[in-house]
């Protein structure tokens, strides 16, 4: 769990800004969440990232500038630090099924099924930096200015990432792209392995010695 | 002074000409049609679920409720703003 190293609040903010603050960091929290989870894919990666942003923006929050857009500026530091966190000790484990069934598979709205891990397994399966792209425009509710901020890069990058992004999650989901979903289950795997044992025996030649 | 030039044959231009008065007049637009499926399928394209889809996976999580971790550390954040 994240600690508070500084605990001494800037002097310029009045204690009901600092109340106001503290306020809206909690208000937020779900989206950090949301984000976090979008982006890393695990669960508990995510909310270690997300309590760690909680513990620096609060550190940090003499830098921001009251009043102007914080859901921004806390998914900027959220962002920061996956990147950070990636360059120390990436752990490129695949998606697990128990991760995957953090998010419920559903009817889509139009009729159209939609199976939301298949979905979640796909954009993984993005770069980082898609996927981000993705999420915070599609899902999100940035604008692509706010997400080229956040992601500190210009306009025409944000719009290309998420151009391509659209293009390869389609075709994942699809299946006519480089990168395929992994739909095997480890059930799936365990009776190969049986079948592939029975055939082998059922195939095998007499043994002369017997 | 301009001519009436008539227009080429096959020509696709948004505006005829109508030869009698000389007046260009604007063709109806073309309604604008979704392109069908190859199938034939009523159901949306792909592409057309995937936003939502995402904003439903986004939304999932933001629904769900906080956990206590993160109230106990802006707890801890109180405690340390009141010392």
């Amino acid at each position: 769990m994240s600690t508070i190293s500084d605990p001494s609040p800037p002097a310029q903010r009045t204690k009901v800004e600092e109340t106001e603050f503290r306020r809206d960091l909690l208000a937020l929290a779900p989206f950090l969440r949301a984000f976090a989870r979008t982006l890393s894919g695990h669960r508990d990666m995510a909310d270690d990232l997300c309590q760690e942003t909680l513990a620096k923006a609060w550190q940090s929050r003499a830098s921001y500038e009251m009043g102007t857009n914080l859901k921004a500026w806390l998914f900027m530091i959220l962002r920061n630090q996956f990147y950070s966190e990636k360059r120390r000790s990436w752990r490129t484990q695949p998606l697990l099924d128990s991760d995957a069934e953090a998010f419920n598979p559903r009817l889509d709205h139009q009729g159209a099924i939609l199976d939301l891990t298949d979905l979640n397994r796909a954009l993984q399966l993005l770069t980082p930096e898609q996927r981000e792209a993705l999420i915070l425009v599609g899902a999100g509710g940035f604008s692509y200015q706010e997400a080229s901020s956040i992601c500190a890069c210009p306009l025409g990058t944000i719009k290309s990432r998420l151009a391509r992004a659209r293009t390869a999650l389609q075709q994942i989901l699809d299946g006519t792209g480089e990168q395929r979903l992994e739909r095997r289950t480890h059930q799936n795997d365990a009776m190969e392995e049986i079948m592939t044992e029975l055939d082998r025996l059922t195939l095998r030649p007499p043994d002369p010695a017997r | 002074m301009k001519k009436n030039v008539p227009p080429p044959a096959g020509s696709k231009g948004r505006a005829s000409q109508n030869h009698a008065t000389g007046v260009l007049q604007d063709s109806p637009a073309p309604e604008r049609r979704r392109a069908a499926s190859p199938t034939g399928d009523p159901k949306p394209a792909r592409q057309d679920i995937i936003g939502p889809g995402l904003k439903r996976l986004f939304d999932q999580v933001v629904e769900e409720p906080v956990p206590p971790e993160f109230l106990a550390l802006l707890e801890q954040i109180d405690r340390s703003q009141e010392k």
